[in-house]
């Protein structure tokens, strides 16, 4: 891979200069337009054209990089989880904090059942408060285990989602959505960075929004979404504790719901992430490669594979938003 | 490490490579050259003598001024960079107004398909993952039954749900079927919702290739400016023997040039020198935008809808083993609520195209004119309200009716 690249850069380089060298030895036809006194400058289009070529090369590279990578590690990034290990020691400090916290919770429950609850009810209830308080601490003592349980059933139901998955019709889509150019070392002009290209050489202003648009598709759609959900997991890992704490004591319950939902949710993002796969390789099966393919030549646009590819960004917002609630 | 050194000096080779050959204009002359050709160059004309230009220093400014300006657009080829712009941006639009009104209600029918051999067999396979769940499941209900409930309301809530769950087993597993009776039965009622309406469709969808047509007609104006627009147009008009010119001109062109490509050539070659650009394209992102909105608009939303629909076609199975144990109700309404959702946005799209026909017939003429640009460049207020309907429509449909099935 990494030859491939010097290969590429040399190639880029090398075409530059002998651009450059011919520009100085013959005269080049005046497709450009010319000049209306001084005559042709013919060096001026050549670094006008030299500076595009460097410029989507760069550009593109952001996008192929990360590419490649996805390409790569397809599974291994969907799979990606934080390591207990690694946080249990903040954990242990986690729960220590809670710990201390359980002691002003036991009291004001004592002092609640002594003072404000008069009927036999509010006893009663306040005394199941306190069982549920008590089984809330077991749960926090071991709570490092029961989130690497958790951890352990979403990878276990994501890796035997992307098992069977052909994950070569989901690359396949990758590479027809972001496309090649000639300076990938290939002779055509197809996809975003296709469009990039052309974009690029007519204006770039225009080949600016377009690089914005493949940037996002690479990078923001995949990389971001699983980043932040990898770092949000954490978050919630070392948090988990506390969150079972505020769920196991009736005052707080409402707060202790919401973050034992995100908690539970963010860690099964990874199982949506791999159905998002399994979905879009079958639509593409199902579906055959030329449905919704619209336009011609380089401004060819292959929606399916497009909007498959963004869905990684969009659907996990969806599940976010619409499936809360489910505890009880 | 061995290897970091080496990308660190590829890295370096490489940054002064790229310093070089953005430096090389300055290569190619000596520096003070350069120089004193671009203090020099735009003064040519005016630098009759140096009272002259110190008696006249706005004189000086503004002729450098529309050097520049002039340099600008003139010596990078911006006759064949906005014409390709052009040319590309009309080749897009046709190609998605044609495919649009061509394939309008097949993209609005398409469902996925449950009985497929991919999809059944993916389906098939969570059916097996579901088994482990099915058997922890029944053994904590059953666990639940033997310690835990005492009281006897407790034990028969129990029981309703051990038969729930066999229940749901059996549809789990006819679950394909199930889901494929359920999109016939949504195929055919957008079918009729369709076919009822067919005259308002056409009109919708001409309404929006005709908001398409209009941004690409409005980039050639600001590029070519209007009145250089109106010269091409006169030699197509008057080329095409009583064609009147509307966004019908570029359609026109087309379908000549494809048969007598030459005569086409000849049109292009004659009136690519009277074309004079007066703007750059980055002017008109605007107008691009608008475009490329309306493109994801209709497209992304009609296949977003496709795979999200496809995504809770494979939970389907999962979907009813949460809704028939009572732990995981919630969960298993909301996601069956989304799959009901997301089918029915078929519908939503067909009754807004309807809505939308009907509203563009029933609106007096004379409020159709109402638009931006300058005529005959000009978007109708109505049109582009009529887009963004189609756009945002079915989105606010499904936002409403999210509640749709009871509390469970």
């Amino acid at each position: 891979m990494r030859m491939d690249s010097r290969i590429k850069i040399l190639i880029v380089i090398g075409l530059i200069l002998v651009a450059m060298s011919i520009s100085t030895a013959v005269r080049i036809p005046k497709i450009f337009g010319e000049s209306h006194e001084t005559g042709f400058n013919r060096m001026g289009i050549i670094i006008w054209i030299a500076k595009r070529l460097l410029y989507i090369w760069l550009s593109a590279s952001y996008g192929t990089e990360g590419l490649n990578e996805l390409k790569a590690n397809l599974s291994e990034i969907v799979m990606m989880n934080p390591s207990i290990t690694t946080l249990s020691n903040l954990m242990v400090i986690v729960i220590k904090l809670v710990f201390a916290l359980y002691i002003p919770a036991i009291a004001f429950l004592g002092f609640y059942i002594l003072f404000l609850s008069s009927s036999p009810e509010g006893r009663a209830e306040a005394k199941s408060m306190l069982t549920k308080l008590i089984v809330g601490l077991i749960f926090v003592s071991v709570s490092p285990q029961l989130m690497n349980l958790l951890l352990t059933v979403s990878e276990g139901l994501t890796s035997s989602i992307l098992a069977p998955t052909a994950k070569g019709v989901f690359t396949k889509a990758w590479d027809t959505s972001i496309g090649a150019t000639p300076l990938d070392l290939r002779l055509e002009l197809s996809g975003l960075k296709g469009l990039h290209f052309i974009a690029t050489f007519i204006e770039i202003e225009l080949g600016f929004y377009t690089f914005l648009f493949f940037m996002i598709l690479v990078w923001g759609a995949f990389i971001f979404p699983i980043l932040i959900r990898f770092f949000a997991v954490s978050v919630f890992i070392v948090l988990f504790p506390l969150s079972i704490l505020l769920y196991s004591f009736e005052f707080t319950k409402a707060l202790g719901r919401t973050m034992l939902e995100q908690t539970i949710i963010w860690t099964f993002l990874q199982v949506i992430n791999a159905l998002i796969v399994l979905t879009v390789v079958q639509s593409i099966i199902s579906l055959g490669e030329d449905f919704m393919k619209v336009g011609l030549g380089p401004t060819t646009m292959p929606v399916i594979p497009l909007v498959g590819c963004l869905m990684f960004a969009v659907a996990p917002l969806f599940i976010i938003r619409f499936f809360r609630g489910f505890l009880p | 490490m061995q290897r970091e050194d080496s990308q660190r000096m590829w890295n370096k080779i490489l940054a002064i490579f790229i310093i070089l050959i953005l430096l090389s204009s300055s290569v190619s002359a000596s520096i003070i050259d350069t120089i004193w050709g671009l203090i020099t160059k735009p003064l040519k004309g005016v630098l009759k003598s140096w009272e002259h230009v110190l008696k006249n220093p706005k004189h000086l400014i503004t002729h450098w001024g529309k050097h520049f300006a002039h340099e600008e657009l003139e010596e990078k080829g911006e006759k064949s960079r906005t014409f390709a712009y052009v040319f590309l941006l009309g080749l897009f639009t046709r190609t998605v107004t044609k495919d649009i009104s061509e394939n309008i209600n097949r993209y609005i029918l398409i469902n996925p398909d449950p009985l497929h051999e991919g999809v059944k067999s993916t389906v098939y396979s969570f059916i097996h993952l579901l088994i482990p769940f099915y058997v922890l499941a029944l053994v904590s209900l059953g666990a639940y039954i033997l310690f835990l409930s005492t009281s006897p309301k407790g034990r028969s809530r129990a029981k309703s749900m051990v038969s729930k769950l066999i229940i749901g087993m059996i549809l789990v597993t006819i679950s394909p079927h199930l889901l494929n009776f359920f999109f016939t039965l949504s195929e055919n009622v957008t079918k009729n919702i369709l076919t009822q309406g067919e005259e308002e469709v056409t009109d919708a969808v001409g309404t929006y290739t005709g908001v398409m047509w209009g941004s690409f007609w409005m980039t050639v104006g600001a590029i070519y400016g209007v009145n250089a627009m109106g010269k091409i147009v006169t030699e197509i008009v008057t080329r095409a023997s009583g064609m009147a010119y509307d966004r019908y001109a570029y359609e026109w062109v087309f379908r000549y040039g494809r048969v007598r490509s030459v005569r086409l050539l000849k049109i292009i070659s004659e009136s690519l020198p009277k074309l004079k650009v007066e703007a750059e394209p980055g002017r008109t992102i605007p107008m691009l935008m608008l475009s490329i909105t309306l493109f994801i608009g209709v497209y992304g939303i009609l296949a977003f809808r496709y795979l999200m629909v496809m995504f809770f076609t494979l939970l389907f199975p999962f979907t009813i083993f949460f809704l028939c144990f009572d732990p995981t109700k919630k969960l298993g309404g909301t996601l069956l609520e989304q799959l009901l959702l997301w089918t029915f946005v078929q519908e939503f799209y067909a009754i807004i195209l309807v809505a939308i026909g009907t509203g563009m017939i029933m609106l007096p003429e004379d409020l159709l004119g109402y638009g931006f640009g300058i005529w005959p460049l000009t978007i109708s207020f109505f049109d582009l309200a009529a887009c963004f309907t189609l756009m945002l429509g079915p989105i606010i449909l499904f936002m409403l009716l999210r509640k749709l099935l009871p509390p469970l």
